[in-house]
């Protein structure tokens, strides 16, 4: 099969809308060859390679080989510093501007290893603004919600992480994919209702909603994320199933694709020009909090 | 007078590291926590040099206590030391939602009760 890529790959509803067309296309391939042609691509932001990675890797698993042609050079540059290219077969190359944030698989049970890959992937960047050190750990709170949602929800064997400094609009991009149960799967099962896929993840971004029955409470993990993303002007995008949604400075935008993914794809753009004291309203206190 | 039994709970060193993110390392605290409240002990988490705490680590080790006990015998029976304004926040949070959490778990399952057995 040969797959034409679009000119530009963006972090955007109709990027994500060829992502999951991509995997609509491909999800029934098993030995066979896979021919990506990049000849009309000029731009990809790279941390879209999380959710390409976690679709490739799985028609890889299905003897499915993928090859890359007609590949821009700018676009190869950037794809083999992030260390994609390299799980296709291609030469790694050194990332001198550390711009990327590199591509990695992740077991849902390396929870220590993803840690260590933050540490020093995402927060450790000489070439960045400076940040302060509760940015940094809101950052690294907001991933690894994400991180555990896989786990916890999509009860899948793999978490696929790719980021991207833009330091002209002194922003990050990251995105983490799996290929588990959908929002939308989880959502309708826990209501018995038969909610479309945008709607099911409104449903779920809700501060209290949790399709978690059991002896551990849930239901907080995606609102704290909003909230912190509210106050650094970030933004996040939610693709499952066949729905897509997003929230940028408060307003949500949703809408359902044509295709459906079986997984899920979150990306978080933070401002990482971000000086906000996140003072809190009212102190808490320690002795009294239960 | 009986003095009271108490006992702290260094969550780095049962944890193995500065990082309380995982859903399994919060099982593994609420079952020490679990273990010593059953004793009529007073349990103190230390998260001195844990520096990145999630809401899943949180949710696992203290939201999980307010299904098996009463908001007050928790009151009464633990403390946390050593978390940031920031963490303090998001365990805040964790307990008020766990409160909720298990209220509509009993009107749930009373309903569901109710449903298959008749009042």
């Amino acid at each position: 099969m040969k797959i034409r890529m679009p000119a530009k790959l963006m972090s955007e509803e109709a990027g994500f809308g060829f992502i999951v067309e991509l995997y609509e296309q491909t999800k029934n391939m098993g030995f066979d060859d896979l021919e990506l042609d990049f000849k009309s691509t000029y731009w990809l932001e790279a941390n879209l390679c999380a959710a390409l990675g976690a679709i490739l890797s799985r028609l890889q698993e299905e003897f499915v080989s993928v090859n890359f042609v007609n590949v821009n050079p700018s676009v190869e540059l950037i794809l083999s510093k992030n260390h994609f290219l390299s799980n296709f077969g291609s030469v790694v190359l050194p990332d001198t501007h550390q711009t990327t944030i590199k591509f990695r698989k992740f077991k849902v049970t390396e929870e220590k290893a993803f840690k260590d890959y933050l540490d020093k992937e995402l927060l450790s960047q000489p070439d960045l603004p400076s940040m302060s050190p509760l940015l940094k750990s809101k950052i690294n709170k907001s991933i690894f919600e994400i991180f555990n949602n896989a786990n916890i929800h999509g009860h899948c064997s793999h978490v696929f992480s790719c980021g991207q400094y833009f330091p002209q609009k002194k922003r990050l991009a990251f995105t983490v994919a799996d290929l588990g149960k959908s929002i939308k799967s989880n959502v309708n099962h826990y209501l018995n209702k038969s909610l479309s896929g945008s709607e099911a993840i409104s449903w779920a971004v809700e501060e209290g909603n949790t399709t978690r029955t059991g002896t551990i409470p849930g239901g907080l993990g995606l609102s704290l994320i909003r909230d912190f993303l509210k106050l650094n002007k970030g933004y996040i995008q939610i693709v499952s199933s066949n729905g897509y949604w997003e929230e940028r400075k408060g307003v949500i935008f949703a809408t359902e694709f044509d295709n459906t993914l079986l997984g899920t794809i979150v990306n978080l753009d933070i401002n990482i020009n971000d000086h906000s004291s996140y003072v809190l309203s009212s102190e808490i206190n320690a002795d009294s909090i239960f | 007078m009986t003095q009271k039994k108490a006992f702290k709970i260094n969550i780095y060193e049962i944890i193995g590291g500065n990082a309380a993110v995982s859903s399994d390392d919060g099982q593994i605290i609420f079952d020490r926590i679990n273990k010593a409240f059953k004793e009529d002990y007073f349990v103190s988490l230390d998260f001195k040099n844990v520096d990145l705490i999630v809401s899943t680590f949180l949710n696992a080790c203290i939201g999980q206590l307010y299904g098996f006990y009463s908001p007050e015998f928790i009151r009464e029976h633990l403390k946390v030391e050593s978390l940031s304004e920031d963490d303090l926040v998001i365990l805040s949070k964790v307990i008020e939602r766990a409160k909720q959490y298990f209220a509509n778990k009993k009107n749930f399952e009373d309903s569901a009760n109710k449903a298959i057995y008749g009042s």
